[in-house]
């Protein structure tokens, strides 16, 4: 019905307008009109459906119902949480990171070895799904192939083959197109818009095939949904696979879980969400179309299914070709050639991406360390980036000729069918290193280590070895009684657990013991300081971005960065980029770059485009002298935000601190300005005071000097008065000094053992004069019991007290009947001295004031002052110097204390210590 | 605009959230039988998926809500 040839064409045609449309887009990128919009990033996600889904769909449908649908919601649910994708976007983006492999070792400190771990994992898991897809290529040449009328029944299908090698042929034209355009560029992190524009175009047309085969088989076939579904109601058999009875809700989940893990994690996936896009607001398209896709490639899915059902009722057949077959067996050659093309463009699309995406990981993670760290002279300074890109279209052909020969060597061994979910079980096992490093900071490398590392190994033994067995390659004796007959240790129910099927028994206890060893390792073991910080820069990567603290210190020469990059970009674009990174940092030459933290993280991060990080962060450590940073010194880094903000709160109380200390000395400033007030009213006062006696001296001297026939008797009352203003000036003055003495403390204190009654009775009697003159009368009373009052005290300057209260008394008591009293009383430790005045008492306000220096009672302005102001200020720091007080008690008007005598008065009373030593009654 | 992305992104956390349970046991288990001629559960599997793009494409993407839409908000800056 077709002819060989037309069906080769039609290939080649259709394998042909992939390189037109992968040329169109990466013309129109260079041309700088990007052709990948939101929806050509969503349809390219779609890549996730291979050849797997286009065929192998139906035939899940036709034992399993609708548990085939749980590989399409799992990716619908998981897109919803499209925080988590935009995370792994923008840290990749923001450290040029180009693979999953590249993604787990940046974050766990640049580990090689673990690149490494994830390289071999997704190798071992993956290739044995680019085999089928190649197989799925070859099967539906073999059923397509007309020449045999027989060949519709699978049976027959061994007797024949289309071209003795046309997989072969195939895959030879993918590794062409995949070297074209998906090695464009040295540096990964560029994007290879041709190559996703290619693969949304097959996306586009595997979807359109697949839904035309169903609308041909749904309207075309039988008479619509509804009179299909009614036929296979009526078949008991086929009937229990539309009711939730048949579906299995442990399997169900675990499925729904592992392709959610999956559409993260496959390296396909990851290249295409991830690394090739190209804008992060395409994301909240793929959020509902991807999910849109998925739901519309699978409407068609069950009634297909259902058609086969029905038509095939208890013969056998292919449920696997179904999509194929049913046009081909209705004799719908162009039906036929359409779900060939698009089983075609599911496979081509996986096989083109996925072996980008492991040639990236196999390259930069494998040979390259392999090649830095052996006989590779990495002091040679020839241009190694013809010799990378010759390495990186190296893999993509030897991975493709890996798959060719597993599909040539496994055939229709089971390994082979079962391997959609056994890969999946395998990128699964990144998905606690990989996520766990996305949102706990605190998650390490051996943590990764290990988990990734028992994972693999539950996977090796409870899934892909049972594949082997199941193949006939080994023994399947372990399976299910054991190794050794140990049944514990059954590949399909580990520690006896048989109530799961295979794949999510293996995805419970591998996903179980992975996160387990990734947690407990990483609480138990210490993070390196570096890793520290990456660690940080990914878990907070929304809010600090490309503003990362640059954690890294040590010497470098910015000649050998630059040296280094040329050498592995090539001179070319090393130089563009330098000249690019140089203006961003406002400089104009690229000689001029120093070699600081920043210019070290920039080549670093260049080379991590180009042969990954892990390697990177070797060469680059090969040409700078890293000082190693202490935990804390990179904590302390981390931390600089929180330290500022701990500064700014510092300054804070600083302030607070400095305006309390303002306002003390703003008070004290007013203080001030109050004792320089009073100064200057002093001032004026002692002036005045001065002038006095200086006016009645002068006046009496020109008297003398002009009347030279003045009475002898006139002559000497003069000088006396002179002499005596003379005198009173002199005490004035000495006031002054001595108070001016007291107050800078430079007094000599000649300190003395003392006894106050006779002190006392001395000093009264020396000016004696005093009362006699103003006719007042002055009594001493002292204590009864004749006992010496022992004070330690200046002589002289305890005299000056008593005389100056003792004077003080005599100038207020009135003219006639004036009294005063002193009175020497002691009590526990304290001698005390009253002296006592019938004069008009003092009011309560000033009662504080005359102490105060240059401040005296009554009005300073109006009446004439009777004293400088100062004996009670130098009365009282002479008291005070010694240890006791001086005050004064006043009653101005009312209250005799003692005697009508005092009716009215001032009694100013200082205390002193008593001697200790001294032999006084207590 | 960074808080109006974080707002998008939680609502379409709690439809992925609710969308686990609705996909999943027991609610899954209610739909026996036959709607219209055709089997309860595919009707209500696809149904459910339809309503939950749409929320999706609604909360994400109004962008592509058609072109009398307010063409902000799209940026996931």
């Amino acid at each position: 019905m077709i002819a060989t040839w037309f069906v080769a064409l039609v290939t080649f045609v259709y394998l042909g307008s992939l390189f037109a449309v992968a040329r169109f887009g990466d013309r129109r990128a260079d041309a700088g009109r990007s052709v990948i919009t939101a929806t050509v990033y969503a349809l390219a996600i779609a890549v996730y459906c291979t050849s797997w889904t286009f065929y192998g769909s139906v035939g899940r449908a036709t034992t399993g119902g609708f548990s085939f649908l749980t590989i399409y919601l799992g990716p619908t649910i998981m897109f919803l949480f499209a925080a988590v994708i935009l995370k792994m976007i923008r840290v990749s983006k923001t450290l040029r990171l180009t693979s999953i492999a590249d993604f787990i070792s940046a974050r766990y400190g640049k580990s090689q070895l673990l690149a490494g771990l994830v390289t071999v994992i997704a190798v071992i898991g993956i290739i044995p799904y680019i085999a089928l897809q190649l197989k799925a290529i070859a099967y539906s040449l073999k059923i397509i192939f007309p020449d045999d009328p027989e060949a519709l029944i699978p049976d027959a299908l061994e007797a024949l083959s289309f071209m003795p090698d046309s997989t072969a042929i195939i895959a030879i034209i993918l590794a062409i197109f995949t070297i074209l355009f998906g090695t464009r560029h040295l540096d990964v992190t560029e994007r290879h818009e041709g190559m996703v524009l290619a693969v949304a175009f097959e996306s586009l047309f595997k979807l359109v095939a697949f839904m035309a085969v169903g609308a041909y088989v749904v309207w075309g076939l039988n008479d619509g949904f509804g009179d299909l579904f009614q036929r296979a109601a009526a078949m008991p058999n086929i009937a229990k696979l539309l009711q939730p009875e048949s579906i299995n809700f442990g399997n169900w989940f675990a499925l729904t879980l592992l392709s959610g893990i999956a559409i993260l994690m496959l390296p396909r996936q990851f290249q295409i969400t991830v690394v090739e896009n190209v804008d992060e607001t395409h994301l909240r398209r793929a959020v509902w179309l991807f999910p849109l896709y998925l739901l519309l490639i699978n409407l068609f899915v069950l009634p297909i299914a259902l058609a086969g059902l029905i038509q095939f009722n208890g013969g056998s057949f292919e449920a696997d070709t179904l999509v194929l077959t049913m046009p081909l067996a209705e004799g719908n050659a162009v039906m036929a050639l359409i779900a060939f093309l698009g089983g075609l463009s599911a496979a081509t699309g996986m096989v083109i991406v996925e072996t980008i995406a492991l040639a990236t990981m196999v390259s930069n993670d494998l040979v390259m360390p392999i090649l830095l760290r052996g006989r590779f002279d990495v002091s040679n300074r020839t241009d190694l980036s013809g010799l990378i890109m010759l390495i990186r279209r190296s893999t993509i052909v030897f991975l493709l000729l890996l798959g060719y020969l597993y599909y040539r060597s496994a055939g229709e061994a089971y390994a082979l069918v079962s391997i959609g979910l056994i890969s999946f079980l395998a990128v699964a096992q990144f998905a606690p290193a990989m996520l766990g490093g996305l949102y706990w900071k605190d998650g390490n490398r051996l943590g990764a280590f290990a988990g990734l590392g028992i994972g693999f190994a539950v996977w090796l033994y409870t899934a892909l070895l049972p594949s082997f067995a199941k193949s006939g390659w080994m023994d399947s004796g372990f399976i299910h009684d054991g190794p050794w007959g140990i049944s514990l240790l059954a590949a399909h129910k580990l520690m006896g657990m048989d109530s799961l099927d295979p794949i999510a028994h293996t995805l419970f206890w591998s996903l179980l013991l992975n996160l387990g060893a990734y947690v407990v390792v990483s609480i138990m073991t210490r993070q390196e300081a570096g890793e520290a910080a990456i660690a940080s820069q990914f878990v907070n990567i929304q809010q600090v971005g490309d503003l990362a603290p640059r954690i890294w210190r040590g010497t470098a020469s910015a000649d050998a960065l630059i040296e280094l990059l040329k050498r592995f970009l090539g001179p070319r674009p090393a130089q563009s980029r330098l000249q690019r990174y140089a203006k961003s940092r406002g400089i104009t030459k690229i000689t001029n770059l120093q070699a600081d933290a920043d210019f070290v993280l920039f080549a670093e991060t260049q080379l991590a485009g180009t042969i990954g990080s892990a390697s990177a962060h070797v060469m680059v450590s090969s040409v700078v002298q890293e000082e190693e940073l202490g935990l804390d010194e990179v904590l302390n880094i981390l931390d600089e935000a929180s330290q500022v903000r701990a500064h700014s709160k510092a300054l804070e109380r600083k302030s607070n601190e400095l305006e309390a200390a303002t306002r003390e000395l703003r008070q004290a400033n007013e203080k001030l300005m109050e004792v320089d007030r009073l100064k200057d009213d002093f001032m004026s006062t002692v002036t005045h005071e001065l002038r006095t006696p200086l006016t009645s001296i002068r006046a009496f001297s020109e008297m003398l000097h002009d009347d030279p026939d003045m009475s002898a008797d006139d002559r000497t009352k003069f000088l006396g008065i002179i002499v005596g203003e003379a005198e009173r000036l002199t005490r004035l003055i000495n006031q002054i000094l001595d108070f001016a003495k007291l107050e800078s403390g430079r007094v000599e204190w000649e300190v003395e053992r003392l006894d106050l009654r006779p002190l006392l009775s001395a000093t009264a009697e020396s000016i004696g004069q005093l009362f006699r003159d103003k006719g007042t009368v002055f009594v001493l009373e002292l204590p009864e019991d004749q006992q010496p009052v022992w004070v330690e005290i200046d002589r002289d300057r305890l005299k000056q007290v008593v005389i100056n209260l003792l004077s003080n008394a005599v100038k207020f008591v009135p003219p006639v009947a004036g009294l005063i009293r002193m009175t020497l009383t002691h009590d526990a430790g304290y001698a005390q001295v009253a002296v006592k005045d019938n004069g008009p008492g003092i009011p309560e306000a000033y009662q504080s004031i005359i102490f105060e220096r240059f401040r005296q009672g009554g009005n300073t302005m109006t009446d004439k002052p009777q004293g400088t102001g100062l004996g009670l200020p130098i009365s009282r720091e002479i008291v005070e110097h010694f240890g006791g007080k001086l005050w004064v008690e006043s009653v101005p008007q009312d209250g005799a204390e003692n005697s009508g005598e005092f009716a009215a008065g001032s009694t100013f009373i200082f205390t002193l210590p008593l001697a200790r030593d001294g032999d006084v009654a207590l | 605009m960074q808080k109006a992305l974080q707002k998008t992104l939680l609502k379409l956390g709690v439809a992925g959230c609710l969308a686990l349970i609705v996909f999943n046991y027991p609610l899954l288990s209610l739909y026996r039988g036959y709607v219209g001629g055709l089997p309860t559960l595919y009707v209500v599997l696809f149904g459910l998926w339809l309503g939950l793009i749409l929320i999706a494409r609604r909360v994400a993407d109004p962008s592509a809500m058609g072109s009398f839409k307010r063409k902000s908000n799209q940026d996931f800056e």
